[in-house]
């Protein structure tokens, strides 16, 4: 019965209803875009970090992390790469044999990070092909060497120059070799890009003679989020095995992160505050404009408890409407900055070429924002529609008619 | 005559104009705050570096440069020191004794830059001293050091430890001493601490046969804003060493400074657009309630282009009423939190570890509010511009027919 009063309210008056909607509607889109957009920087921060790194998780022999040894490497085994294929979650995973060693060109010498890596599935991960400055990048079968541009400088090399390796091999034996410069990389950060050497995984494999071995599996997963369910289910399946999240080799990244986003609440309040007084004002006016009526239905003898019902149980639906109507009407805008990035310039582009992540803004697509969102200005809405009591509760029925 | 009839108008309904009146506040309070927000981050930030780290100037001698060469002492510098120590600008000044080595316990060892400092002084200038977690800051006896909480986790050492400091001493030799673990700090950043420790100036410097060798001076002013111009005024006065405020040496700062001013805007934009939906709605829900009325005042002979003067009049009499009073609210509050601070741990797991220094005070500048006043009345009066013309549309002989 009150339903059927509240529905048939809402259309006898569209236009009122149309506005009090689109009230909803655009707050809900505005809290929307916000959120994803935040979310959306961080990610990208995130996730180009940490594919330039170590990846989202990692798989390593126990107790590789803490000396990075290169005894502490494990074996190749095909129960962890059938199970690597196997999980959905992951998009990409790479095997890398990272070593100290000391690289000279016969007057320097300088300490450095070698990673033994697989060329093509490396470039599908950290898109280091890309970074090329000079010479070419490597292939499976090479002999070569691919160094980074400030290492290149220091060592005073060219391409086709040859560097020669020394380091600690495996179980304490001697490693040495020569290897001619195939390309050369710039690495954006400024300490890796001093410092960072790569041989393909099996001239590194020669170098530090280890075998079928390598010192980590770096892995890349789809949703950030998932990042402790997948580590979970590697452990389940395959124990024995060191794995990390990037939050935990990385945590300075993952507390800078949560520091943001300490910053995104106080912005979200200011925010849900303004919606709020737009959301307020339109309810106000709504009901001021209708007193001329409600004092009509009172003096007939409606009680005023079922008309306050009645007008949230309006106010409810419409909400509702407004709401669903927005979470839909927001997702072509976001899929919109998905698809074209907003390009930042300034010294935004700056920080980013610092920090090693690209300078744009492209909404996160995760819906789970998108009913938070939508959830968030419902409750605000339906919140301050309880003001209709009030206001019905106070409505002397001789002033309203005459209003 | 517009004028007047439109200021009666306003007060004929006060509800309906109250809402706008507070719609405008809220949006201006919303603006207002976000940017002192904003800036009292962004200080909190620059504090932390400038009393940890940077100091507001550092003078070296030109050649100190990024070898750190241990010969290159600033010449005079006593004389300098004691100088600045009379300075009425000076908060507190402190000389330094600078070196990179290698700090080795009993299990590994680790690059580091060490600090030879007298304690009395350097407790005026950096908040390393409150940031001590374990034992004290220094304690007045032979051949202490002081070292973060990362770098004592990293060598596998605890408070009363000893570790072995090793570096090039003035003859080019390499020197080792045996230094006791007094304290163990804990400051924001976690680079710092694990590459910095701290020593008594005179140990150091008899290891390093300086004497009384100063590579470093480190001033506090008593005004952080006036040091660009001191820092011109020290550059002329000592040309011939290396004066740089915190900016020249952390160039990062400034550019985050700018990033975060560019997301500033963008959110500032949202929460705009946000407010002028809101403004929208609540006019449109007023103008069109008052149909019978345009309809009557159109119907009596007012023609088209005065009714939507005298709309648009009424919607800037509203702003301009509004905008005074969001001015004083956001005094208020902001004075309010600018006093106590905003607890962000609150928000943010991360942040809580840290203790101290997690409160933002929001910082408001009178500059700021000439330029959000102006982009909320230009908010304000364009959201007025659609319901005004939706006033045109009416045709008197059937709006006067509307209840």
């Amino acid at each position: 019965m009150y339903f059927r009063l509240a529905w048939r309210n809402m259309w006898r008056s569209r236009r009122r209803t149309l506005i009090t909607i689109s009230s909803i509607f655009f707050a809900v889109i505005f809290a929307i875009l916000m959120r994803v957009m935040m979310v959306g920087v961080f990610d990208r921060m995130i996730s180009d970090t940490v594919s330039m790194s170590c990846g989202y998780i990692q798989i390593h022999h126990t107790g590789y992390w803490d000396n990075r040894s290169i005894d502490s490497t494990m074996e190749e085994s095909p129960k962890l790469t059938s199970l690597l294929n196997n999980e959905k979650q992951i998009i990409s995973w790479v095997p890398r044999l990272e070593t100290f060693a000391l690289a000279s060109s016969g007057e320097q010498t300088k300490g450095i990070m070698l990673m033994g890596i697989e060329p093509a599935k490396e470039d599908s991960v950290s898109k280091l092909s890309k970074k090329i400055i000079a010479g070419k990048y490597l292939a499976d079968s090479d002999k070569g060497i691919m160094l980074a541009e400030g290492l290149a400088t220091y060592l005073k090399l060219k391409v086709n120059d040859t560097v020669i390796l020394l380091g600690q091999g495996y179980e304490g034996s001697m490693a040495a070799g020569k290897y001619p410069i195939k390309g050369i990389a710039r690495l954006p950060i400024p300490d890796m890009n001093k410092a960072m050497a790569w041989l393909p995984m099996k001239s590194s494999r020669d170098f530090s003679s280890t075998g079928a071995r390598y010192t980590s599996i770096s892995i890349m997963i789809q949703d950030r989020d998932k990042v402790d369910e997948v580590k979970q289910s590697i452990i389940k399946q395959e124990p024995g095995y060191e794995v990390m999240t990037w939050q935990e080799m990385l945590p300075e990244l993952d507390q800078t992160f949560q520091a943001k986003m300490g910053q995104n609440v106080i912005m979200s309040g200011i925010l849900y505050m303004v919606i709020a007084f737009g959301i307020f004002g339109t309810i106000l006016m709504m009901l001021n404009e209708r007193m001329h009526e409600f004092g009509i239905l009172i003096a007939i003898g409606m009680k005023k408890g079922i008309l306050a019902r009645v007008v949230v149980m309006e106010m409810i639906l419409m909400s509702v409407v407004g709401t669903l109507l927005g979470m839909i009407g927001a997702f072509p805008i976001v899929l919109y900055f998905r698809l074209h990035p907003i390009h930042m310039g300034g010294s935004w582009a700056q920080v980013a070429a610092k920090f090693n992540f690209q300078p744009i803004i492209q909404p996160s697509m995760d819906l789970h924002h998108f009913i938070i969102q939508g959830y968030a200005v419902l409750s605000i809405a339906i919140v301050l529609s309880l003001y209709a009591i009030f206001k019905i509760h106070k409505i002397k029925a001789i002033e309203a008619i005459n209003s | 005559m517009l004028f007047k009839v439109a200021w009666r108008n306003i007060w004929r309904n006060t509800t309906r104009s109250l809402v706008v009146i507070a719609s405008v506040a809220a949006g201006l309070l919303a603006g207002m705050f976000l940017i002192a927000f904003f800036q009292g981050f962004v200080k909190q930030d620059v504090n932390n570096a400038v009393e940890a780290q940077l100091a507001h100037i550092q003078i070296h001698n030109p050649a100190f440069g990024d070898d750190k060469d241990v010969n290159d002492t600033i010449t005079n510098a006593s004389a300098i020191v004691e100088k600045l120590r009379k300075d009425v600008n000076v908060k507190s000044v402190s000389g330094r004794a600078i070196t990179m080595g290698m700090i080795s316990s009993s299990s590994t060892a680790s690059g580091v830059e060490i600090h030879g400092v007298n304690p009395g002084d350097e407790k005026n200038i950096s908040s390393i001293s409150q940031n001590v977690v374990e034992g004290v800051y220094f304690d007045g006896k032979k051949n202490e050091i002081v070292i973060g909480k990362k770098l004592a986790d990293k060598l596998g050492v605890k408070l009363h430890n000893k570790i072995v400091l090793t570096f090039q001493s003035k003859s080019g030799d390499l020197t080792a001493g045996s230094f006791r673990i007094a304290g163990i700090f804990r400051s924001r950043n976690s680079a710092f601490d694990e590459m910095t420790v701290f020593t008594n100036f005179d140990d150091v410097a008899q290891l390093l046969g300086t004497g009384n060798g100063i590579h470093e001076i480190a001033i506090l002013l008593k005004d952080g804003q006036k040091v660009d111009t001191l820092a011109a005024g020290y550059k002329s006065q000592y040309p011939k060493l290396l004066v740089q405020t915190w900016g020249e040496i952390e160039p990062e700062m400034g550019l985050l400074t700018g990033l975060m001013d560019q997301m500033m805007y963008i959110i500032m934009g949202i929460i705009l657009l946000a407010l002028m939906f809101g403004i929208i709605n609540t006019m449109l829900m007023a103008v069109l309630e008052r149909q019978r009325e345009f309809g009557m005042l159109m119907a009596i002979g007012m023609n088209k282009p005065r009714v939507f003067i005298m709309v648009m009049l009424e919607s800037i009499m509203l702003t301009c009423v509004g905008i005074p009073i969001g001015i004083l609210l956001t005094i208020g509050i902001v004075d309010y939190f600018a006093k106590y601070g905003i607890n962000m741990s609150a928000f943010s797991k991360a942040l809580s570890q840290f203790g101290v220094g997690n409160y933002v005070y929001p910082e408001l500048h009178s500059s700021m509010f000439l330029s959000v006043t102006i982009m909320t009345a230009i908010t304000a009066i364009l959201s007025a511009i659609y319901p005004a013309y939706k006033a045109l549309q009416f045709k008197p002989a059937v709006a006067i027919h509307q209840i």
